[in-house]
């Protein structure tokens, strides 16, 4: 079975030099060089992932993405400009599953793209095989792996793939602490980096939609030097 | 007529304003003293003849009431009770009372221009006319004593007209040495502005439309900082732009190496990891010039956030450490807890760039230590390295960009970059500074000194 991607990025030769790297790492490969007809493609098209430019023409890849999760679920690898923390931010608050600074190693990308899809492989195992673990219930949150939901006093929260993963993570050791490279491996489905900040950025995002308790306490903790904990309300 | 247009001209040069204004000054100051004496004077004056009338009056009333005896009395009464001595004459001006009648009493009955005596002679003695109660006239010739009740402050009126004299040109001294000064002032707090690196601060035109000297300076100084920015922002965006284009070429031949690698041998892979760690050395250095444009601009509002110092070094500390690969090399101390607010973001980046200056100018059998110490309202973090250290006349240029120290320095460690530069900046946008000195037992110290509270 080949992994469909469809390569949304505006340089003509920055897009041909890649997909030929990706072609050559045995993925099939759709090239789009625009935002809109980006969008058309991604829209229209079976993909497996995404790679999404953020500066292009027509469409930037921040309006693509936002009109493209509104109802799609397909894995989106964002490549931002390099020192621009904001695009990185509003790309995860967007919903892309992780992103890369551009100019990068193609290699590394590959690697993310893979590590991206082993992760919904992941997903999809874990939901058929765990009968137990179906709906995890913690106070007035409540997650359904079933679905992929989350509600909190009964309200579905619009959460993103990467957000939902971290939560069910921290729910299911709930008082525990746990460490951003366990983080990284169960949420991003690949090892921390270097400088590597992907799990406290979504972990911002996954604290804002999520709110604090009643008592305004906040529900996921930082602990210094070591990771996250879900707080046990009592 | 040309004269008349060039007039208002001098007159507005600064010579001549301070010119006219200590004339004008000297004017004021001797013409109001002048004016005082007088109305003191003449207020003086006034209140006597209004006394002396009075008390003519009364003698008349005497005189008519009570006869010649009873008013010598009154007239001897008023000499030692009111100091005023003076005699009476009837109508056709024949004395018809013996008090203080002198000798020459007469001199006094003719018009001032027919008298013979001096003024001196007639030590003050002045005749007044008279109409008593039942209005028949009378003269009333009457020397006024200086005895008399006047206004003690009187006596000090040479003090006061000093005093007037230097309240005077005091307050002209001040408003006129305010009106050179205070644009003088405004100048230099625009200038010291200017060099700490606001290239936007222009004078107000409340200096700029002066038309004297200062006015000038004032002028040629906003011509000058508009002058300085604009090129410093072009050569701004040059380099932004540059770096910019620069960066499409290096990401397309990254991947077009990427793809010569999987046609190659393994034994070409070598040289082709030289390429690659090659344009990753440019891209990182691409980073830093945008990265520290970014910073130099300070364009974007700060999000001062609070957060904890001891974590963020911490974090900081760890990644070095796992960078450098040798053990126990760096040294941190700090208190457990660090509670600050600024931009943590951009405290991080300054720390991490000294800190890998630290480490690569350190010897792998070297230490470096990174101390953190509390003082009142600054917290002081002191990054120490046991490398030689850095020529002392080179210590100041150590935070421009691109600064190479001479080149006794290992080439291989290569020159400071931008790294320095980024690290001061990043410090100076939340109001801390940096400083670098050589330390006593060799090695280079940067001293980040950072408010507690950054606004």
């Amino acid at each position: 079975m080949t992994t469909r991607i469809l390569l949304i990025e505006d340089d003509q030769e920055l897009n041909e030099l890649l997909s030929e790297f990706l072609s050559l790492e045995n993925f099939e490969v759709d090239q789009a060089f625009d935002g809109e007809q980006g969008l058309n493609m991604a829209l229209n098209g079976q993909y497996d992932a995404l790679v999404l430019d953020i500066m292009m023409p027509k469409m930037n890849g921040l309006d693509l993405l936002k009109q493209f999760r509104a109802n799609n679920k397909t894995p989106v690898l964002m490549l931002t400009a390099r020192s621009d923390e904001v695009d990185r931010i509003v790309g995860f608050e967007m919903g892309a599953d992780d992103y890369l600074p551009k100019p990068c190693n193609p290699r590394e990308i590959v690697a993310r793209i893979r590590a991206i899809l082993r992760r919904v492989e992941m997903d999809k195992a874990g939901m058929q095989a765990s009968g137990s673990r179906q709906v995890i219930v913690r106070e007035d949150v409540e997650l359904n792996h079933n679905t992929r939901t989350v509600s909190k006093q009964g309200e579905d929260l619009d959460l993103t793939s990467t957000e939902f993963n971290l939560l069910a993570s921290l729910l299911e050791k709930a008082g525990q602490v746990l460490s951003k490279e366990e983080l990284t491996e169960t949420a991003l489905g690949r090892k921390l980096a270097l400088y590597d900040r992907s799990v406290d950025m979504h972990m911002s995002n996954l604290r804002r939609k999520l709110g604090p308790f009643s008592s305004n306490e906040p529900r996921i903790k930082t602990i210094r030097g070591v990771g996250y904990q879900y707080v046990i309300n009592d | 007529m040309s004269s008349m247009i060039k007039w208002p001209l001098i007159f507005r040069s600064l010579y001549w304003k301070i010119f006219f204004f200590f004339w004008l000054t000297l004017i004021a100051a001797i013409f109001s003293v002048a004016t005082l004496s007088e109305i003191i004077v003449e207020k003086r004056d006034q209140d006597q003849y209004q006394r002396v009338v009075k008390l003519g009056i009364k003698a008349a009333d005497i005189y008519e009431s009570k006869g010649s005896a009873e008013l010598t009395g009154w007239l001897r009464y008023i000499d030692q009770e009111f100091a005023v001595k003076g005699f009476m004459l009837d109508s056709q001006r024949r004395p018809i009372s013996l008090a203080n009648l002198p000798k020459n009493w007469l001199e006094f009955t003719l018009p001032l221009t027919q008298r013979r005596l001096s003024e001196r002679n007639l030590r003050g003695f002045q005749p007044y006319r008279i109409s008593s109660s039942s209005n028949r006239i009378y003269t009333f010739v009457a020397h006024r004593d200086n005895r008399g009740p006047y206004p003690a402050w009187l006596k000090h009126l040479p003090m006061l007209q000093v005093i007037t004299a230097l309240i005077i040109v005091a307050l002209l001294t001040a408003f006129v040495t305010w009106r050179i000064t205070h644009p003088l002032r405004k100048l230099k707090q625009a200038t010291d502005s200017f060099a700490r690196g606001n290239l936007d601060i222009r004078l107000p035109d409340r200096v700029e439309c002066r038309k004297d000297e200062i006015g000038e300076v004032g002028l040629a100084f906003n011509h000058m900082a508009e002058r300085i920015s604009l090129l410093v922002s072009n050569q701004q965006r040059l380099f932004r732009d540059i770096s910019h284009e620069l960066r499409t070429p290096l990401a397309r031949q990254q991947i077009a190496l990427e793809l010569l690698a999987r046609k190659l041998p393994d034994t070409e892979h070598q040289s082709l990891h030289r390429i690659e760690r090659e344009i990753e050395r440019m891209n990182a250095l691409i980073d830093q010039v945008l990265t520290l444009l970014r910073l130099e601009q300070n364009d974007q509002s700060p999000s001062i956030e609070a957060y904890d110092l001891s974590d963020l070094l911490y974090k900081l500390t760890q990644d070095a450490q796992f960078e450098t690969q040798s053990k126990d090399q760096i040294h941190l101390q700090q208190p457990e807890k660090n509670p600050l607010t600024g931009q943590p973001e951009l405290v991080s980046r300054a720390v991490e760039n000294i800190l890998r200056n630290a480490i690569r100018y350190t010897p792998d059998d070297g230490r470096v230590f990174l101390q953190v110490d509390m003082h009142k309202d600054t917290v002081v973090i002191r990054i120490e390295d046991e490398g030689e250290g850095v020529p002392e006349d080179s210590l100041k240029h150590l935070f421009e960009p691109f600064y190479r120290v001479e080149a006794s320095r290992n080439q291989q460690s290569g020159g400071y970059g931008v790294g320095m530069a980024i690290a001061e900046q990043a410090i100076r946008a939340q109001g801390g500074r940096i400083e670098a000195t050589n330390r006593s037992s060799g090695g280079l110290r940067v001293d980040i000194t950072l408010p507690k509270t950054s606004t």
